[in-house]
Formats: structure tokens, C-alpha cells, sequence
């Protein structure tokens, strides 16, 4: 994951595309697939809670700390990418602690797991897209995406309306009267 | 469904190759896997072992005119996980809720149905993936030549389709069966 060296919060057009993006069913997709990754990884030992794993990415990418191009990809695209990347990367970590001298191929981090660990990981993503698609209208998901989307578009919101003030005519008349007083 | 006689599954097994059983195996590894987060664990290769040897000794019901062997191996590996999943889901849902509505893991956000269909996908796709996994299809070859050898001993004839259930076959059953309900099977 590419990190920015320093911190912006995303661009108002960026915040104002990610509103109309990150609809309700759209988070519950995000969550769906999050919690499909995670039901895999977990019987490798890599355990995640999906809801917290989704509502981090999501904040990193409005407070800049992750960018976000909207022009490359879709935001639930994008945060799903990183969701996945992170769930590799941690399975990756999990695999080179117990790996010793076992080549990848080789290792197994589970009991249930037969074959190579990259079937296992292809099969996680296979899981995650199908229950993107069912937790789209999952009533427990969707009441979960609402709580997320709360905060969410708050942020989003006071980044527009931030915005919004900066660019007001009135912040320069008061500047002007700012300037007469001294 | 009709019991298979133990003639029908021994020529179905010899018509089995060690890719179609690492498939098998696959989808049992699968389930296996998303089944493990729900607190359902179950070996793959017993499990396997236990649908070839269940439908042999006539617990299994299998219908060769319907089914492919593999296909019916597939669908009996499905069975007991749902079913174990779904006592653990009734266990659940006594302290509280409906079992569809059960929680039966910290990563499941949503309802069980859902993770068990996605659980089928990821089995499906593991079934593909281990036709040519080099381990898997060792672990297939070694499973085969064992219960081809097993197989064997009731297509002589040693133990025949009306054996009552205290028979050698039934006790090996019931020590190699990966799950302790075997008579749910029945």
C-alpha cells in the first residue's frame, strides 16, 4: 500500500464523488466482501474484524492518509483493493512466521488447507466477491453499512463545506473589514 | 434415492482418476475452510474417505443413474457441513435469535446462508484449483489405491451388501468417520 508522506484530506470534487459512490448497498457490498476474506483467512489464523478493517480504510482515504484517484477506479472498487491487499499482506507476514525452511508452495497454515496456500488465497477472493453480492441485501449488513455511513459522510460533508467557506465571497469581505480595523 | 450396491461404487472408484479425486478433495477443503471459522472442523481427506466408504456400505445413498460419483462425493461433503453448521446454528439460536439469524463466528457480519453459499463458491473454486495442485493430487493417488484396497474386500464378496451393521466394514466406519453423528447420514 502506497502511503502519501504527508497528510491532506481528500480533495472536495473527490468528497463529493464519494458521496454519491459510497451508497448504502455499496458499503454493505464493501462489508460483505471484507467479511468473505475474512471467513478464509481466519482458518489460516489470520484473524480481522471486517466492520473495523473497512471503517479504517475508508477513513484513510478521507483524511488523505490513503489516496484515492476517482478518475482510476470506483470507490468501493478501490477500498476493496485495499482490503484485499491488506489481507495478503497479512497472510504473507503469517506465512513467512511459521514458514521456516518450507517453501510456499509447501506451507500449510491450517489443518483443512491441502493444496498451496496461493489456491487458498484465490479462493478467499472467489468467497469474498460472492458474499459482496449477498450482503448487499443483508438486512444486519445494510443496518451496519447505515451506522458506518453516518460518520462517513460527515467527514465527507465538512470536507465539501469546508470547501465551500474558503471559497465564499463573504471570507473575503470580512478579511476587507479585518484590514480597515488595524 | 437408492442405494448403490458395493459392485456399482467399486467401479465407479476404478473409473475415478487422481485429478477428479484431488477435486473432490478440493471442495471438501473448501467447505472446510469457511466451515473452521464457524467452529465446524473437518478434514478434508477423512471426510471423503467417509462419503466413499458410507456409500460402499449402503448409508450413503447414491444413485449412479443420477449422479456422477464425484459429483455425489461433492454433494455428501456439502451435506454433513451444512448439517454441522446447522447444529451448531440451533445451539446458537437456544440461547437466543433464530438460527438463520445465528452468528457463529467474530468475522460474520451478515446471515448464515449467505457465508454457506459463499462457502460453495469457494469450494467450487478450490475443486478447480487442486486437479493440478502436486500435492493434492499425491494426497488423491494415496486415497484412492487405499480405498480401491478396501473396496476390494466387499466386491469378493468378504462382506456383502447385506451385512447387518455390526460387520467389519460398519466398525471401520464408525472409528474412521470424522464426525461423532455418523447416524445422521442414515
Amino acid at each position: 500500500m502506497r502511503k502519501q508522506a504527508t497528510t491532506t484530506t481528500l480533495n472536495p470534487e473527490a468528497a463529493r464523488i464519494a458521496l454519491i459512490q459510497l451508497a448504502r448497498a455499496d458499503l454493505a457490498g464493501v462489508l460483505g466482501y471484507a467479511e468473505g476474506l475474512g471467513l478464509v483467512a481466519a482458518a489460516l489464523g489470520v484473524w480481522g474484524d471486517p466492520a473495523t478493517i473497512v471503517r479504517r480504510t475508508c477513513l484513510a482515504i478521507v483524511d488523505g492518509t490513503t489516496p484515492w484517484n476517482p478518475d482510476r477506479m470506483d470507490l468501493p472498487s478501490h477500498v476493496r483493493e485495499l482490503i484485499w491487499r491488506e489481507m495478503e499482506q497479512r497472510i504473507g507476514r503469517c506465512a513467512d512466521a511459521v514458514a521456516g525452511q518450507v517453501s510456499r508452495a509447501e506451507l500449510r497454515l491450517s489443518a483443512v488447507q491441502l493444496g498451496s496456500l496461493d489456491g487458498v488465497t484465490r479462493a478467499a477472493r472467489w468467497t469474498a466477491s460472492r458474499l459482496a453480492d449477498d450482503r448487499r441485501t443483508d438486512p444486519s449488513v445494510l443496518e451496519l453499512a447505515d451506522l458506518m455511513l453516518g460518520e462517513l459522510h460527515n467527514e465527507l460533508h465538512a470536507i465539501i463545506r469546508r470547501a465551500d467557506l474558503d471559497a465564499a465571497p463573504i471570507v473575503a469581505g470580512r478579511r476587507d473589514d479585518a484590514e480597515g480595523t488595524n | 434415492m437408492p442405494a448403490a450396491t458395493s459392485g456399482e461404487v467399486v467401479a465407479a472408484l476404478g473409473a475415478l482418476d487422481a485429478a477428479d479425486l484431488a477435486g473432490v478433495l478440493g471442495y471438501a477443503e473448501g467447505l472446510g475452510l469457511v466451515a473452521a471459522t464457524l467452529g465446524v472442523w473437518a478434514d478434508p481427506a477423512a471426510l471423503v474417505r467417509w462419503s466413499v466408504v458410507g456409500t460402499a456400505g449402503g448409508a450413503v445413498p447414491w444413485d449412479p443413474n443420477e449422479q456422477p460419483f464425484a459429483a455425489h462425493l461433492q454433494r455428501e461433503a456439502l451435506a454433513w457441513v451444512v448439517a454441522q453448521v446447522d447444529l451448531r446454528a440451533a445451539a446458537a439460536a437456544r440461547i437466543g435469535g433464530a438460527p438463520d439469524g445465528a452468528r457463529l463466528s467474530t468475522v460474520q457480519l451478515g446471515s448464515l446462508p449467505g457465508v454457506l453459499a459463499a462457502a460453495r463458491r469457494a469450494a467450487a473454486q478450490l475443486a478447480a484449483d487442486r486437479r493440478s495442485d502436486p500435492a493434492v493430487l499425491e494426497l488423491a493417488a494415496l486415497l484412492l489405491g487405499e480405498l480401491r484396497a478396501a473396496l476390494a474386500v466387499l466386491a469378493a464378496g468378504c462382506v456383502t451388501d447385506e451385512t447387518p451393521g455390526g460387520a467389519p466394514l460398519a466398525v471401520e466406519l464408525e472409528e474412521t468417520a470424522p464426525m461423532p453423528d455418523a447416524e445422521g447420514w442414515n
